[in-house]
Order: C-alpha cells, then structure tokens, then sequence
C-alpha cells in the first residue's frame, strides 16, 4: 500500500501532469457521481450547478468555502510535509484535537493580554501541541523503527480521548448544562473576521503563510533538502551523510505542529469553545487533500479551497434540494479513487514502456515475440 | 536426447539497462544445467521469463518443441515448470502439507481431500528422497527442509523442469550434499534442472553442461567435463572488449590512507563474512581487490562506509579510526564513495540532477548559508559539474532517474570527485556501464590517483582489476588469499586464487 501511494503522492515531474491528473480525476468523479446522482432520482447537472452557486455565487458561500478550506490546508499541509520525507501521517485527528487543547489553554489561561501578543501565543500553543503529538510517531520511527503509519492511527484514539474527558471534566464550562465544552475563549485570543460580509476569518492568511512557509523550508533550506533527500531515498542520503533520524522526526514535528494549527484556526476562529466534536474529520480528509494536491505545498492550497468548496456545495445541495449525504462523502471518495487509479501500474507502466522504447530503438532491432 | 526447453534470442529491458541481450539456452530431459554469471549478469532475469514472472522485449521460447507464450507463473506450472526461489515462498504458520496443497487443490475441487493429497505427497518423497516432516510448521523446520519442501512442491504440482535460484546460498556443506543427492535423483528419472549459481565449484559438482551468462550476454554453453574454475572464473569476469586505458606508473607516497586491521565479521550461513582481512592503501596508488561476488567484498564495503560495524579489528581513514563510526562522520572526511548500487545507494533517482550534484556539498558555502540554500550558486555549480564531467542532459533541473546508466555513473562522479579527495573508494563502479562510460569512469579514477588519492577498487570484473591495479588483492570465502603487484599479476593465478588457493601455496608448489 505504502509503494502505492507513493507513487500516487509523489510529486510529479512534469508541470503539465501535475495540472493534468488532479483536473482529470475531479472531472472523472463528477462524472460517475453524475450517474450515481441521477440513480439516486435528481439531475445531475441541476445538482452541480446549485453547488458551485453556493460554493462560490455569493460572497456569504464563498466565505464559507473559505473557512471550511483553512483547517482542510492546514492538515493537509501536515500530511504533505512528512511525506515528502518518506512517511505517512495518518495522525492528523489526533494533533488537530491536541493542538486545539494546547491553544484552548493559551486561550482561556491568559488574561489581560493585548490580543497582538495573546493570538499569537496561543496559535503558537497550538502548533507545539501538535507537533508533540507528532514527535511521538517520529521518534519511535527513527529511533524504534515503528511503523508511523500504526502509531499515529493509534495516537489519534488517544488524543481524540484526552480532550474528551478534559471536556467533560476538567475544563467544562460550568454554565453550559446540555453541552460538555470549554467556555469561549477570550475575544483578545480570537482569530478576527477579515472580510466582515464574507465572515471570512484571519485563519486563511495563517494558512497562506504557512503553505508558504512550508513551501519555503522544502524547496530552499538545509533541512528541508535533507526531509526530501530520505523521502527520495533513505540508504542514499545515510550514505551521504544525512541524519536520517533527525530529518524524520523534524518532518512529523512540522507535519504535527501544522495539524495542531488546523484545529487551532478551527477553535480560535470559528467555534471559540473546544469540544470533542469541533473537527469533522479534517485529518483525514487532509489525506485527500494533500493526494489532490500532489503533496506540494502550493498545491495543497488549492486542493484544500476546492475540497472546502466541494464540502459547502454538497451540504447545500443536500439542504436546499435534498440530496442525501452519502453522495458527498462519495464524490469525494471518487476523487481519490480517479487520482490513485490515474497513478495506477497501467498509466505508468504505458508511459515507460514509451519511454524504453524509445531509448531502445537507436541502438538494435528488438526481436518481437511471434 | 530431445530439447525440453529452448529459449532463442531472449532480450528484456528494463529502464536504463539491458538485462537480457539474445540470450540462447537449452535444457535436455533429464540434465542438470548450471546458469552461471555474476550478479546482475541477467540469470534471475532469465528465469523469471521463463516462469512468466516478466515478459520478454523479444525471443522465443520452444517447450517439449512445440513454442509458448508464458504469461504467468501459474501457466508455467501446468506446462511442467516448477521454480524454487531464493527467498522461499512458503506460509511460516502452515504445515509442510498444507503448504504444498495450497493452490493446487487435490482432485475433488471443493472440499480438500487431504488424507489422499498427504498419500500422493508421501509417494512422492519417497521416490525423489526428499525427507520431510509433513505435519511440521514451516516456521519451524531448518532452511535445508523448507527448500526440500519446496521442490516437493513444485513436483507436486507436476514439474518437469525444475529452476533453482541460488539454493545453495542458505544451506549448510552438509546439506548442500543432501541436495545434489535429491538433483541426481530427479535426473536420473529424467527431470531436468536450471541450477543458478555464481559458485564454481558447486557448478562442476553437479551439473551436467554450463551456460556462462556475463552483462545479459551468453558467453559460452559447454560441457561440464571440459570446465575448470580458473576457465569457468574468466569467463565469467572477463571483458569481450580490451579497453585502452593509458596508465603510467603509480607514486606511492608510502602515507597509508587506509588501513584495514584483522577486521572480521561474522554472519549467518557464512555468507559475505570477513575473516581476519588487513589490507592497507597508500596515497597515490590504486589496489585493486578482486574476487567473485559475495566472498565478503559486500561487507569490507559496508564497513569502510561506515554502514556496518566489524566484529573484530580496525579500520583507519586518512588517519582517523572509523571502526565504529556513522556514515556521516566518514562523509565528512576527504573521502570520494562510488558505491556498486546506483539506484539505492549512489543517487536519489526521483530528485533533480542538480540535487545529486549537490548532495555531499549543499550544507555549506557557497552552496547554503545560515540553512538557507542558493538557489544561483547551486545552479552555477551544478552546471559546471555537468560540463567538466560530460553529463549528458538538456539541464540540471530533469530528474536524474531519466538519465542512462552512464550518465548517472556521471552524476556520481562529478559530485565524488571534484572536490579531489585524498582517498577514493570505489565499488564494481562500471556494472551495467557500455564501454564507452567504462573507459571513462576508468580514467577519472586513474586521475584521482595521479593527484595523489588512495584508491580502494573493489571489483568481480577481473579485467577491470587488472587494468587499474598497481597492487591486487584477492578475496575468497571472507579471506585474502594473497597481493600481488600488477605486473605480476597472471590470470590463471589470479583465478586459482579466486577460488580458494592462497598465494603462499602457488608459490610452495
């Protein structure tokens, strides 16, 4: 599975494929999901039309899309980042729910703060808390050689537990009777509405920067060649002298660490309480988004706005027309089906075969079976 | 006596490499036919075309006359074909029995008729020798049972022909006898066998004729009788093209930049062990050691490279101890590596040319600065590498992966050698490479020893050996068997020494 999904993630070489597949994979599972609408007795175009009016028709849609998209970018980002370093984060869940619980604290521990100094704290509280839980699978990875694919599907049921019994106990807010949360946290502490009509909040500038940022440490720093260098090939770059423990456990602190800002942004900018239910499986939609976007930090942006989009749709669609749920959830399951079957022995194998030959051809007559 | 098997013109290509080169091979009824080469000379390749595990570019292939097409492995069993590989394909937590009806059904479908398939299985082994538990877990049987079971296996399932990858590799002396026992056996009741080997000596034991394979080629198809291991080893390691390498003298400094002390490892199944090796390299001379695959040069590599800890002795680089050393402590020394294994441990396939250039360099000026990376000096660098070593390449942005094998060999190269390095370790560093980037791997090495490095060359191309040597060692079973300057140097000596003879004996006798 893990070769396979490499050569599903794996950045593409060529500008024109990286552009090419995800577009032919979205077309292609709105094309089966058109014939499973229709089975399901709506018009498949009437039913994509209202959701792309509702994703992005008004600015109150668009700001919708937007806001679902940012904790969708930031996991995604924590996905992409430890792959590219040749390790799968399925932990996502589970740092988002610590990071959330790390800033929340931040949030609701401090006072009297202006909020130039308190937000930021608290994003920070947010990104370590994360990354904490990050740092977990990656030492035992590099130090152990435990699979981090076990260890972060694991420590997912550990964070998602840790905060719900704090929610329930602890740090329950006590004049809420029906709802086990936190009290809100202070306005100093909130990530403020940017575009007011939109009610798009600050979270999407630090989910800009940090895409940015990520796209920065990968392409144009020291550690983040060495993260790529194992990612490309763990024996070689031990061999050249790269730590290979210590880029590994550098990428899932990140990966961590940016999964941990995603239920940040969704704490601090939207719900204000922490629960243990405010994330409806962002990390594991951001496996899907990293996938779409091709594990590249830009592309990650994109795919994260066009999954908060899709996400808007859908739910609009379903309470405007009445198309029932489960049709979301598998539009984007095709998605990711179309982008790995694209990736899939036969396409790859056709192009090399092409390739081959053409190497081959210049230098003998190959005798052809029958 | 008929062909059972004829394999005519078989070529396969894999990306980069050509494995398979029209190679011809014949098996009678009843014969036991070594396929002899030295790793990556195209015998595994071979096979496995012939079990449908990989199709062929080009040839054909004639069974009991008639020609087939062999898609899979599953077909290969009904025509007769039976393998035995070397990682055994065997369920750890079944018995032997269940392991040996397992996908081949008995002959009521459904229901599993063990008690008749166990009778049938019994027959069997009595009739060939080959003695095994049947009710025992596999997890629990020694390596020579679990092998015994799968040739039992592949008879179950009706194999006439029966292809054995480097069965002797796991087992023991006394159970490779034990072997060639049950080899006979099969022959003598006309089943015919492919034993692969790059073993001599096993080869001359048991096998009836010899197909030579070298680079994907056939060199020679002979009758055992008219084989010996000194003939067999050149063929085997020889060059079909003498290339002219201009080489002058060699000036030893007589600083010693590496220096091996009794450095012993141990191993299971006493593959690739070193056995008490000291051997040292002095500045500007090239020692050559020279040895057919897997007699321990895998592991006096490792070791040098700091990838695996010798058990006993010492290892000195440049006059630092680098026995129980990190990769990384070693790379950070004037060291050139150009390991045997390109793909794994020489490049990052996936990644630019530009990032392999730059991978022993990239952490400091003028390539980064405070971790930050330069993109235009990198740039820079990269392109003058490419250009003082020849790389072929539209720009240093394409993935190196989309190179040919001399190009990469190139690449590694360029980033090993142009920051002459005072000792250059270099391993089996043309395999796979066409003359042309032979010769000039050749004369970059010679270079770096003309400017005053210590070359380690480790190499099972015994022409290779004796092209750059000044000094040459020889390997045989984790032993040096003796140096010997290169002028000094004569091949039937050389192979008698190759294959277990200490120098201290030929010149006694």
């Amino acid at each position: 599975m893990r070769e396979l999904l490499r050569q599903a993630f794996a950045p593409r070489s060529s500008r024109l494929q990286s552009v090419i597949l995800p577009l032919a994979a979205v077309l292609g599972a709105l094309g089966v999901g058109g014939v499973m609408i229709a089975v399901a007795g709506f018009k498949p175009l009437e039913i994509y039309a209202s959701m792309l009016e509702s994703a992005v028709g008004t600015p109150q849609g668009l700001g919708v899309s937007v806001t679902n998209a940012i904790p969708l970018i930031l996991a995604g980002l924590g996905v992409a980042l430890p792959f590219r370093c040749g390790l799968l984060n399925i932990g996502g869940e589970g740092q988002i729910y610590i990071g959330a619980l790390f800033a929340t604290l931040v949030g609701l521990g401090l006072h009297g703060l202006p909020p130039a100094i308190h937000l930021p704290l608290a994003l920070m509280a947010g990104f370590i808390g994360g990354g904490l839980w990050g740092a977990i699978p990656g030492s035992l990875r590099a130090g152990r050689g435990l699979s981090e694919i076990i260890v972060t599907i694991m420590l997912n049921y550990v964070g998602f537990w840790i905060v719900s019994y704090l929610v329930h106990g602890p740090l329950k807010d006590p004049e809420s009777y029906g709802y086990s949360w936190t009290m809100k946290v202070p306005v100093t502490a909130q990530l403020p509405l940017i575009f007011a009509e939109a009610r798009i909040n600050l979270g999407i500038v630090v989910a800009f920067l940090a895409a940015a940022v990520s796209h920065f440490l990968l392409s144009h720093t020291v550690p983040g060649f060495e993260m790529r260098a194992v990612g490309a090939g763990a024996q070689t770059a031990r061999f050249a002298g790269i730590r290979v423990g210590r880029s590994t456990v550098l990428s899932m602190v990140l990966g961590g660490g940016l999964a941990g800002l995603a239920g940040t942004a969704v704490i601090l900018g939207v719900q204000y309480r922490l629960s243990d239910f405010f994330s409806s499986g962002y990390g594991f939609t951001a496996i899907a988004v990293a996938l779409v976007g091709q594990t590249s930090p830009i592309g990650v942006v994109f795919a994260g706005l066009f999954f908060g989009g899709l996400q808007n749709g859908v739910n609009s669609a379903q309470r405007s027309l009445g198309i029932p749920m489960g049709v979301a959830l598998s539009l984007q399951g095709l998605i990711l089906l179309f982008m790995i079957a694209g990736q899939s022995a036969t396409l790859i194998r056709w192009l090399r075969k092409r390739r081959t030959a053409r190497r081959v051809d210049s230098t003998q007559p190959a005798v052809l079976l029958d | 006596m008929p062909a059972l098997l004829s394999m005519h013109g078989i070529t396969k290509i894999y990306p980069g490499v050509v494995a398979n080169d029209r190679v011809e091979l014949e098996v009678l009824e009843g014969e036991i036919h070594a396929l002899l080469g030295e790793n990556g000379a195209g015998k595994t390749t071979l096979v496995n075309i012939l079990y449908g595990l990989a199709a062929p570019d080009g040839g054909s292939i004639r069974w009991k006359g008639a020609p087939v097409r062999i898609h899979s492995s599953a077909q290969a069993m009904r025509l007769g074909i039976g393998m035995v590989h070397q990682h055994f394909m065997l369920v750890p937590r079944f018995t032997a029995l269940q392991n040996i009806i397992l996908g081949a059904g008995s002959e009521r479908r459904v229901w599993l008729d063990l008690k008749r398939a166990a009778q049938r299985v019994r027959t069997l082994a009595e009739q060939y020798g080959l003695e095994v538990n049947l009710e025992a877990q596999v997890q629990d049987m020694d390596l020579g049972m679990r092998q015994r079971l799968e040739i039992l296996k592949a008879l179950y399932r009706g194999a006439q022909l029966l292809i054995l990858d480097e069965p002797t590799a796991v087992l023991t002396p006394a159970e490779v006898e034990a072997l060639f026992e049950v080899l006979r056996r099969l022959a003598a009741q006309g089943h015919a066998t492919i034993f692969i080997s790059h073993k001599l000596e096993e080869v001359l034991a048991i096998s009836d004729r010899i197909t030579v394979l070298r680079d994907g080629h056939n060199v020679a198809t002979l009758p055992t009788r008219e084989a010996s291991q000194p003939g067999l080893a050149q063929l085997m390691v020889g060059r079909p093209v003498v290339l002219e390498v201009k080489k002058g003298p060699a000036r030893p400094t007589g600083r010693r930049v590496i220096e091996i002390e009794g450095v012993s490892v141990e191993r299971e199944h006493g593959r690739d062990r070193l056995d008490g090796i000291s051997l040292h390299v002095e500045a500007g001379e090239i020692v050559g050691v020279a040895g057919i695959d897997g007699n321990g040069q895998g592991a006096l590599l490792e070791i040098l490279c700091g990838l695996s800890r010798p058990d006993r002795g010492r290892v000195t680089l440049l006059g630092v101890d680098v026995t129980d050393t990190s990769p990384r402590r070693i790379a950070a020394l004037n060291v050139g590596r150009i390991p045997e294994d390109r793909a794994t441990m020489g490049l990052l396939p996936r990644l630019s040319i530009k990032e392999n250039l730059i991978l022993q360099s990239y952490a400091r000026p003028p390539l980064s600065r405070w971790g930050i990376l330069r993109g235009r000096q990198m740039g820079e660098f990269a392109r003058r590498l490419v250009a003082e070593f020849d790389v072929r390449t539209p720009g240093v942005e394409l993935a190196v992966e989309n190179l040919s094998g001399g190009n990469q060999q190139k690449v590694i190269l360029a980033r090993e050698l142009h920051h002459d390095p005072e000792v250059l370790i270099v391993a089996n560093a043309t395999r796979g490479l066409d003359v042309g980037a032979t010769e000039y791997t050749y004369r970059r090495v010679l270079e770096g020893r003309d400017r005053g490095a210590g070359v380690l060359l480790i190499s099972s191309d015994l022409e290779e050996v004796l092209c750059l040597s000044d000094r040459i060692a020889i390997m045989h079973a984790g032993r040096i068997m003796g140096v010997v300057p290169a002028e000094a140097a004569d091949r039937t000596r050389l192979g008698l020494m190759m294959t277990g003879t200490p120098l201290s004996a030929l010149e006694g006798g």
